[in-house]
C-alpha cells in the first residue's frame, strides 16, 4: 500500500508542493519549540529536593519614629532582638503553622529573584573550585524542616539537630559542592574556603558539617552548588533576618494567609514591630518567574505552537478535501474493486503520515544549520550547574525532539484528514464511476 | 466597477464552497489576528497615551554603569548628582523630570483598621507634572516649596481616592503611607499599568524620602549611582535629536570629568520610546538594527506560514476554474487582467478573514490583558501589575487609525503572499490545456 501511495504522491507532486513546503516550515518552527519544551520539562523534571508548597514569608515591619506608637526604649538594638525572637515565638504558636525558620536576606529565601553567590574552593587542593550561591540561616530555628531539604538523595529528610552547630565555621553543602571539590572522598570534615579576598574581606573557611541533596534555584532550572552558613540573631544581622513559616496544609493558601492577617496583626505588635505583610512562596516564585520573563517566554512558545499546529491542520484539511474531491474516479473505481470504507480511509491517513515524514527529512537537515548557527539555547545550562544531563547529548537530544515533533504533527494531521477521508469513505462506487 | 463585479463573483464562490470558504477564512484571520497581538502591544509600547501623551518628545538615561580603577564593575540606576550635572541644565529641553520607581514595598494604613493596603508608589520632583500630562480631577501637584523643603505631601489616583475614602475629593485630607502621615494635594484620572513611566497609584515628592537623595557606593564609583531615571521632554520631535545630542555631550563631559580610572558609561542612552522597551537594565548594550529584524522575522513567519498554506488552497480553488479561465483567455482576456481578478476576487476572502482576525485579537487581547501585554522578543526583567489590580486597556489603545491601518496593510500582504504565484499559474497556462481541463 505504501507504495501505492508513494506513487501517487509523486505523481501528483506539482499539487503536494504546497503541502509539503507547509509541513517543512512548521516541522522545523515546531522542533525549535519542541526543543525549548523538551529541556524545560527535562529540567522540571529534575528533583528539587525541597518542598516549598504550605510555605509562606512573613514580613514584620518596624513603626518610623515620626509614628504615636514608636517606643524608643524598643528601637536600641538587645531590646528590638528580643521583640524579634518574641514575634517568631508567637508566629510559631499560632496553631495552622507546623514550623517556623529564619534566614537572611531575601536570597536565602526559595524562589526569590535575589541571589548572593560567592565562589569557594577545597582547602586541601586550592585548584578546584566552585560557584555557590549562599544561604544564611539563623540557627536558632529548624530553617531545614519548614522546607523539607532531604539527604541520601530524597531518602531521609533534614533537621537542625542532625548536625552539630556548636563549633565556630561549619557550613552545610549540597552533594554538587562536595562532588565538585573532594570527589571520591568523604566530603564531611573537610575544609573549604573562599577564594576572592581583600582586606576588608580576609579569607573565610568552614569545615562541612554535612552533605544535603541537590537543589535548584527554579523549578526551570538545574540543580546547582549550594552552601549553608549558619549564624545567630545578633547586632549586626537582625534588621536582615527574614522569617518563613509551614502551615500544616489543612486550609488553602489565600484562606491561610487572610485569617492569619486577621487573628495575628494584633499579637504581632510587639515592640516596635507590626505584621506588615505576608505571601506564600509558591507565589513568589510564580512572581519572579513572570519578572525574569520565563512565564513570558513559555506562554509565547505555547501560543506560537497552537498557531502551527492550527495552521498546519487548516492547511491539511483543506488539501484533503480538494483531494477527495478531484479523486473521486479513483475512489469508486478502488470501491467497485472491493475496497472498504475503513481502507479508503487508512489510505488517506497514511498519505498524510508519508507527506509529513518526506517533510521531515529536509527539515532536519535546517534544523543541524540552526544549531550550527547557534541559535538553539539550552535553558539553565549554566557554570554553576556542573553534571551530565540529557539535554547536553546533542545527538540524542536531537533525535528525541524531532521524534516528538513528528509525533505532535502526526497527531494533528490524522485528525485534520478524518474528516476528508470520512468523506472519501461514503462515495459510491456508482456515484464515482458515473461522475467519469 | 470592475473590483465590485470581481467581489461578487468571489460572494458567489464562497457560497457554493463554504466549508472550504470557511477554513480559508479561519487561516487568514487566524494569521492576521498573531500579527495584530504583536502590532498593537508594540503600539500601546510606543504610541502617546494618557498621561504619556508626549512619547514621541520624550527622551530617557535610566541606567547607568560605571567601573572603578579596581575593575570593579556596578550598574543601576542614576544618582541625583548624575542627573544633577547631565540634565537639569539642558538648553534644549521643554521640561527634564528625575523619578524613583521602586514601587514594591509600601502599604497605606487605612483609619481605623488593622490592614495594610499595598500600594504603588512612585517618588518624583515637580517637573514631572511638566513632562506628563496628568489630568487633575481635584486639586494640584504638589509644589516647589512642598518639594523643597520635603514636606510629606501626595497625589493620587481617583480609584485609590475612592478606595481609601469613598470619594475623590480629598484634596486637603491626610492618609498613612508606611506610618508616615501625608497631605493629599491632588487626585488624578487613573494611569493604565500600561504606562509604564507613570503608572503609580500614589506620587510623592522623592524629597520626603531622605534616604533617595544619596549616592550609592560613594566616591569609588564616583557617586554616579544611585535611585533615578530621568526624562527630558524636547520641545517638537523635530527638536528630539537636538536633545538627544546636547544629553550625550552631557554624559561625555560628566564621564570625562570623574576621577581617574573610572569609567561611567551609559551605553545607547538617551533613549527614544521605542528603543526603551528593550532596554531593562544597566550596562546592557543593544543593537536595536538587529532587534528590528528580529521583529521583522516573527512578523514575516507568522504571515508566511499561513499564506503557504493559503497558497495551496488557492491553487486548488483557482485549478477549479481553468475552464473558465481557458474561456475568458480565448475571448481575448489579457493575463495580467486575470491575474488581477483571481487577486481582487480573493482579496475578499483576506479581507473576511482580516475583520474576524482583528477582533479575535481584541478578545485575545482583552482576556490576556494582564500579562499580554509585556510579550516580545527578548523580555527580561517584566513588572508584574500589583495584586489585585485590572490591567486596563482603553479602547483608543486598541481601536485607533494606526491599528486598522496595519490590519489593513496586513491582508493586502497576506492577500498578495497567498495569491500571487496560484494566480500567476492559472493565467499562464495555455488556453487548450485549460479548455479541456474538465
Amino acid at each position: 500500500m505504501l507504495r501505492i501511495i508513494w506513487k501517487q504522491i509523486v505523481n501528483r507532486r506539482k499539487s503536494n508542493g504546497w503541502i509539503l513546503l507547509e509541513l517543512l516550515c512548521v516541522f522545523c518552527l515546531a522542533w525549535y519549540i519542541v526543543d525549548f519544551f523538551f529541556v524545560l520539562e527535562y529540567n522540571r523534571s529534575l528533583a528539587s529536593h525541597r518542598d516549598v508548597r504550605n510555605t509562606y514569608r512573613i514580613d514584620v515591619g518596624t513603626l518610623p519614629a515620626s509614628h504615636a506608637g514608636y517606643d524608643t526604649a524598643s528601637a536600641a538594638p538587645p531590646a528590638a532582638i528580643a521583640h524579634l525572637q518574641r514575634v517568631v515565638a508567637r508566629i510559631k504558636e499560632y496553631p495552622d503553622v507546623e514550623s517556623a525558620g529564619l534566614c537572611l536576606g531575601d536570597y536565602s529565601l526559595p524562589g526569590t529573584g535575589s541571589f548572593n553567590g560567592s565562589t569557594y574552593r577545597s582547602a586541601q587542593d586550592t585548584l578546584k573550585t566552585i560557584s555557590i550561591q549562599r544561604i544564611n540561616f539563623i540557627a536558632e530555628e529548624d530553617y531545614f524542616k519548614v522546607f523539607r531539604h532531604t539527604s541520601g538523595r530524597g531518602g531521609r529528610p533534614v533537621s537542625l539537630a542532625d548536625y552539630d552547630w556548636g563549633a565556630p565555621g561549619v557550613a552545610l553543602v549540597t552533594r554538587i559542592v562536595a562532588e565538585t571539590l573532594f570527589p571520591g572522598e568523604e566530603a564531611v570534615g573537610k575544609i573549604i574556603e573562599s577564594t576572592w579576598v581583600s582586606p576588608e574581606y580576609p579569607r573565610e573557611q568552614y569545615r562541612i558539617a554535612g552533605v544535603t541533596d541537590d537543589l535548584k534555584r527554579f523549578n526551570y532550572s538545574r540543580p546547582h552548588g549550594v552552601v549553608f552558613f549558619p549564624a545567630r540573631i545578633d547586632e549586626s544581622n537582625y534588621l536582615y533576618v527574614s522569617i518563613a513559616v509551614r502551615s500544616r496544609g489543612h486550609i488553602p493558601a489565600a484562606r491561610f494567609m487572610k485569617e492569619f492577617r486577621q487573628q495575628m496583626s494584633a499579637p504581632l505588635r510587639i515592640g516596635n514591630y507590626y505584621l506588615k505583610n505576608m505571601a506564600s512562596l509558591v507565589q513568589v516564585e510564580a512572581g519572579t518567574n513572570y519578572s525574569f520573563g520565563i512565564t513570558n517566554t513559555i506562554r509565547m512558545h505555547a501560543a506560537l505552537m497552537a498557531f502551527f499546529l492550527v495552521t498546519v491542520a487548516l492547511c491539511v484539511l483543506g488539501a484533503f478535501l480538494y483531494r477527495v474531491n478531484v479523486r473521486r474516479e479513483e475512489i469508486g473505481i478502488r470501491r467497485a474493486m472491493g475496497a472498504g470504507n475503513h481502507g479508503i480511509r487508512w489510505m488517506f491517513i497514511l498519505e498524510g503520515l508519508l507527506l509529513l515524514s518526506i517533510a521531515a527529512i529536509p527539515a532536519m537537515i535546517i534544523e543541524v544549520q540552526f544549531i550550527s548557527a547557534g541559535l538553539i539555547d539550552t535553558l539553565g545550562k549554566h557554570d554553576m550547574s556542573p553534571g551530565d544531563y540529557l539535554p547536553d547529548n546533542g545527538l540524542l537530544r536531537f533525535l528525541i525532539t524531532n521524534l516528538v515533533t513528528w509525533l505532535t504533527l502526526a497527531g494533528i494531521i490524522v485528525p485534520a484528514i478524518l474528516y476528508p477521508a470520512w468523506r472519501a469513505g461514503r462515495i459510491t462506487p456508482v456515484e464515482a464511476l458515473r461522475d467519469e | 466597477m470592475r473590483m465590485a463585479y470581481y467581489l461578487k463573483q468571489a460572494w458567489q464562490l464562497l457560497k457554493q464552497n463554504r466549508f472550504y470558504s470557511l477554513i480559508y477564512i479561519v487561516g487568514t484571520g487566524l494569521s492576521i489576528s498573531m500579527v495584530m497581538i504583536l502590532a498593537i502591544v508594540f503600539y500601546i509600547k510606543v504610541a502617546n497615551l494618557y498621561p504619556e501623551s508626549a512619547r514621541d518628545r520624550l527622551l530617557m538615561v535610566r541606567y547607568g554603569q560605571v567601573t572603578t580603577a579596581e575593575g570593579n564593575i556596578n550598574s543601576g540606576r542614576l544618582s541625583l548628582h548624575t542627573v544633577d550635572v547631565c540634565m537639569n541644565s539642558l538648553q534644549t529641553a521643554e521640561a527634564v523630570t528625575v523619578v524613583y520607581d521602586e514601587w514594591g514595598d509600601n502599604f497605606v494604613q487605612p483609619a481605623g483598621s488593622d490592614e495594610q493596603l499595598p500600594v504603588a508608589v512612585k517618588y518624583v520632583d515637580t517637573g514631572f507634572w511638566k513632562v506628563f500630562a496628568f489630568s487633575f480631577v481635584n486639586g494640584a501637584p504638589f509644589t516647589e516649596a512642598d518639594m523643597q523643603s520635603g514636606i510629606r505631601t501626595a497625589v493620587v489616583s481617583a480609584s485609590f481616592a475612592r478606595q481609601l475614602f469613598g470619594h475623590t475629593d480629598v484634596a486637603g485630607q491626610y492618609m498613612q503611607l508606611n506610618f508616615d502621615s501625608y497631605r493629599i494635594c491632588g487626585v488624578v484620572k487613573d494611569v493604565s499599568f500600561v504606562a509604564n513611566h507613570t503608572f503609580a497609584q500614589v506620587w510623592i515628592p522623592y524629597t520626603a524620602n531622605a534616604g533617595l537623595e544619596e549616592a550609592w557606593e560613594g566616591s569609588s564609583y564616583g557617586s554616579t549611582l544611585g535611585n533615578f531615571l530621568a526624562y527630558a521632554l524636547a520641545p517638537s520631535v523635530k527638536e528630539a535629536g537636538k536633545v538627544r545630542e546636547e544629553i550625550k555631550e552631557n554624559l561625555h563631559k560628566y564621564a570625562a570629568s570623574l576621577g581617574e580610572g573610572i569609567t561611567f558609561t551609559v551605553n545607547e542612552q538617551p533613549d527614544r520610546q521605542w528603543q526603551s522597551i528593550f532596554r531593562f537594565y544597566g550596562g546592557q548594550s543593544i543593537n536595536f538594527a538587529g532587534l528590528l529584524w528580529q521583529y521583522a522575522g516573527v512578523f514575516l513567519v507568522l504571515l508566511l506560514v499561513p499564506a503557504i498554506s493559503l497558497s495551496g488552497m488557492a491553487d486548488a480553488q483557482m485549478e477549479r476554474r481553468l475552464a473558465e479561465m481557458g474561456v475568458r483567455r480565448a475571448f481575448g482576456a489579457p493575463r495580467h487582467t486575470l491575474m488581477n481578478q483571481l487577486i481582487a476576487e480573493n482579496l475578499l476572502f483576506t479581507g473576511l478573514g482580516g475583520v474576524a482576525g482583528l477582533l479575535f485579537s481584541y478578545v485575545l487581547l482583552y482576556a490576556f490583558r494582564s500579562w499580554i501585554i509585556h510579550i516580545g522578543i527578548r523580555q527580561m526583567f517584566v513588572d508584574a501589575a500589583p495584586a489585585g489590580l485590572d490591567v486596563e486597556l482603553a479602547p483608543s489603545m486598541l481601536m485607533n487609525y494606526t491599528v486598522f491601518a496595519v490590519a489593513l496593510v496586513t491582508c493586502v500582504v497576506l492577500n498578495l503572499l497567498a495569491t500571487v504565484i496560484p494566480a500567476w499559474r492559472t493565467s499562464c497556462r495555455e488556453i487548450v490545456y485549460s479548455l479541456n481541463k474538465k
